[in-house]
């Protein structure tokens, strides 16, 4: 989920949109998204088990949050909260689902960010809710680096999701609790469950407001809008809000993208509210309308203003018309195109695959090596690793025909090599080519050293590169398989920068025990952009790194830990450059039987 | 031969926005912010100025931009006015060799960050930019025995731009209309 960011700066920043990657390359903290990599990650782990035969048994539920009378902790000003779901698996560990934004300066928190749940009809589904106060130190951090025990907490609730699910507003408050059960004045938290459809349209709106009140006592208002839906139950569900337009009563907000997702349908209510932002949270309402996505193609066609209007403070039921009012400058429906619009469109994943021939791994004629080959045909981890990651990228790949690599290895009476072909051919067939190729440099290579990435990397990047001139329906992904001593950190951010515009993502798989500490600088998680030795910044996060030991350990599947950010990054390189789906007509196209049972 | 004025390259840039500036260690960049773009010591463009996203100003601003075919680099200063007058927050080198590699097809639209040294050499932001090669002027010329490469037609809404294919095949080229915005 995109970075919540929290401090002023961050708080004025808009949520809820769809981040308009045009000009946007990179991460940049200047603006905080609900970006829809969630959901297409949850798409690409959706189409392999679909791909593998299993239907999926499951609904999209979204969980909007809101929590009222939360514990104060912090001296100066009130809490800043922020939920965090999490699923009780059944031997009792927890998984984490999501957060929401930080909110600040609130007790009455209503978080705009929505939780993202499959609801499995057959299995008793418990899910916890813990509400943070976030430390205003931490407040220019992404939510999803925030370590939730450097925070304050303010207290948790539990519930089963079916309980939600067969209420007939979908919506439950629950009493908050401290840590063991401990019962006292916590506060309490509502969930309002709903399904979710599955929806490509967007419409981008460009709001602005002409002569608003002024509620600033020595400045003009500093106003943002907040967009929320009616439900036929309860309140109205906030869905995003703008960034905040400093010290001006005729602000112009920067486009909006809201998805079908987000308000439903184009005749569904929508509240539009105008807030003076206030550093103290308390936002001052400066007027409000209703009105919906059909209301405002209206006034984007008519061109003409609303006026916004304010609830009487005498009269309860009345309103008191303002002279300010709400134009629509731009109004654009447009198609947001999923991961898998690309890939069944036509759109090809081409694997490459790089192992690790270093002397680190240890003599591969001893029992403690990684790389020995047990002759009653139990998998070393580099086995392991190649079957399992194999599996689930082959479904990716259409032609199934894999450049295979290895580096650090001596050739027999040669040098070191840092990228040389594991079998004769340039590209070996499926799994089982791996395998084979694999085994076979075994004993034609010795392992030697140093670790060097760069090469294995600079190769994958020349056949990126290469490509682009054919076409631009394809994306690659070296996949390496590493221990992680790596040799020369430099030389492969190097590397990596110089391949972070290309239609290139890598995977690297970290076996045995070693440290990993080199491998998380490459990810690059903690929103660090890896930097060059000549001053360049990498364009945009190309890195993922899997310990597979992780994945034994049971904290992750292995499908969900490689499929994590590949879609996102997928997505970010191809709207970045413009990329559209191949024959897109605006339907779903069906995905061809051939890709989805092999 | 061709008059050393032709013999260039034209650039579509977008300079897009920088992040974290900073004045000094503890003083982040309030207002004030714009990119001077120099291909040489006499040619430079300048953006406009931001007035709104203080440390992390944006632009979104597209310049064409003639650069010599002989020039290693472009330099992008980030400059930022305030009440002591204009000073030099960072600036960056932009190599060639980073938009108009081998590789890659011609009119490739790369994205490119930087980061941004201020005179001391201290590290004090990023810049993000987007860099088309529109046109190599040598290819417009028409020196067809000069230049031993096939050119393929490509047309994309009204620019008609010239790409230079990775084969050389047959030696004919294309004269090629370059609609130039200036």
């Amino acid at each position: 989920m995109g970075g919540c960011f929290s401090d002023v700066s961050g708080g004025k920043a808009a949520v809820g949109g769809i981040h308009n990657l045009q000009h946007q390359s990179g991460p940049s903290s200047n603006v905080a998204v609900a970006s829809s990599s969630g959901t297409a990650e949850n798409e690409a782990v959706d189409f392999f088990f679909r791909s593998k035969g299993l239907q999926p048994l499951f609904t999209r539920i979204e969980l909007s949050l809101s929590a009222s009378k939360l514990r104060d902790r912090d001296l100066m000003s009130k809490s800043d909260p922020m939920a965090v779901v999490y699923a009780q698996k059944r031997n009792g560990t927890l998984e984490e689902l999501g957060r929401t934004e930080v909110i600040m300066n609130s007790l009455d928190p209503m978080w705009i960010q929505k939780i993202n749940v499959l609801f499995h009809f057959e299995i008793v589904q418990p899910l916890i809710f813990q509400v943070y106060d976030v430390d205003s130190k931490y407040h220019n951090l992404s939510t999803k680096v925030l370590k939730l025990n450097e925070q304050d907490f303010l207290g948790e609730a539990t519930c089963v999701l079916s309980q939600i699910m067969t209420l007939r507003n979908r919506s439950m408050t629950l009493k908050l609790h401290g840590k063991e059960g401990h019962i006292g004045d916590f506060g309490s938290i509502t969930v309002h469950a709903e399904e979710t459809i599955d929806s490509k349209i967007a419409t981008e709106i460009r709001l602005r407001c002409s002569n608003l009140d002024n509620k600033d006592l020595f400045s003009k208002s500093d106003p943002f809008l907040r967009i929320s839906r009616v439900v036929e139950s309860g309140n109205p569900v906030p869905i995003c809000k703008t960034e905040v337009v400093n010290n001006n009563l005729d602000p112009v907000w920067k486009p909006l993208c809201i998805t079908l997702q987000q308000y439903t349908s184009k005749a569904n209510p929508l509240v539009i509210e105008c807030f003076d932002f206030n550093s103290s949270g308390n936002h001052t309402l400066i007027g409000k309308l209703q009105t919906s996505i059909e209301g405002l193609e209206l006034l984007y066609k008519e061109k003409i203003g609303v006026n916004l209007a304010i609830p009487s403070s005498r009269h309860q039921d009345r309103e008191k018309i303002l002279k300010g009012k709400l134009f629509v400058d731009g109004f654009i429906e447009k198609q947001i195109y999923s991961f898998l619009d690309y890939i069944s469109s036509g759109f090809e994943l081409n694997f490459m695959v790089a192992i690790d021939f270093t002397a680190s791994n240890g003599d591969p004629r001893r029992p403690d090596s990684l790389h020995y080959i047990d002759p009653s045909g139990r998998l070393n981890a580099y086995q392991q690793a190649i079957m399992d990651v194999g599996e689930v990228i082959q479904v990716y790949d259409s032609d199934k025909k894999f450049p295979a690599w290895g580096f650090g290895g001596r050739m027999y009476n040669g040098p070191v090599s840092h990228c040389f072909n594991l079998s004769g051919n340039t590209e070996v067939e499926g799994v089982q080519g791996i395998m084979a190729a694999y085994q076979n440099a075994l004993h034609t290579v010795s392992l030697h050293g140093p670790t060097l990435f760069g090469h294995v990397v600079n190769q994958a990047a020349q056949i990126a590169a290469h490509s682009l001139s054919q076409s631009s329906s394809k994306y690659f992904v070296l996949l390496i398989i590493t221990d992680g001593a790596l040799t020369d950190l430099q030389e492969t951010k190097d590397a990596l920068v110089r391949a972070s515009d290309l239609p290139l993502s890598i995977l690297i798989v970290g076996v045995g025990n070693a440290d990993f500490g080199a491998m998380e600088i490459l990810d690059a998680d903690n929103g660090q952009r890896l930097e060059s030795s000549t001053g360049r910044i990498a364009t945009r996060d190309i890195v993922q790194f899997v310990p597979i030991r992780d994945v034994h350990r049971g904290d992750i599947s292995m499908v969900q830990g490689l499929l994590e950010e590949l879609p996102g990054q997928f997505l970010t390189y191809m709207r970045s450059k413009g990329v559209k789906p191949l024959n897109f007509d605006g339907n779903q196209v069906p995905i061809p039987p051939d890709l989805l049972f092999t | 031969m061709e008059k050393p004025k032709n013999n260039s390259l034209v650039l579509e840039l977008t300079i897009i926005s920088a992040e974290s500036l900073s004045l000094t260690k503890t003083r982040p960049v309030k207002k004030n912010v714009f990119v001077i773009i120099k291909t040489d010591s006499n040619n430079s463009q300048t953006t406009t100025m931001d007035t709104e996203n203080g440390s992390y100003p944006s632009w979104n601003q597209k310049f064409l931009t003639e650069m010599s075919m002989h020039a290693k680099f472009f330099t992008l200063e980030v400059h930022c006015n305030n009440f002591s007058g204009d000073r030099v927050v960072g600036s960056a080198r932009v190599p060639v060799s980073d938009f108009s590699n081998g590789y890659l097809p011609s009119d490739y639209l790369h994205f490119l960050s930087y980061r941004l040294r201020d005179r001391y050499g201290e590290r004090n932001g990023i810049i993000n930019l987007s860099v088309k090669v529109k046109s190599s002027s040598n290819i417009a010329n028409n020196s067809i025995s000069s230049i031993p490469t096939t050119y393929s037609l490509k047309t994309n809404g009204w620019n008609y731009g010239a790409t230079m294919g990775q084969n050389v095949t047959h030696g004919v080229a294309i004269g090629v209309p370059i609609r130039n915005r200036y």
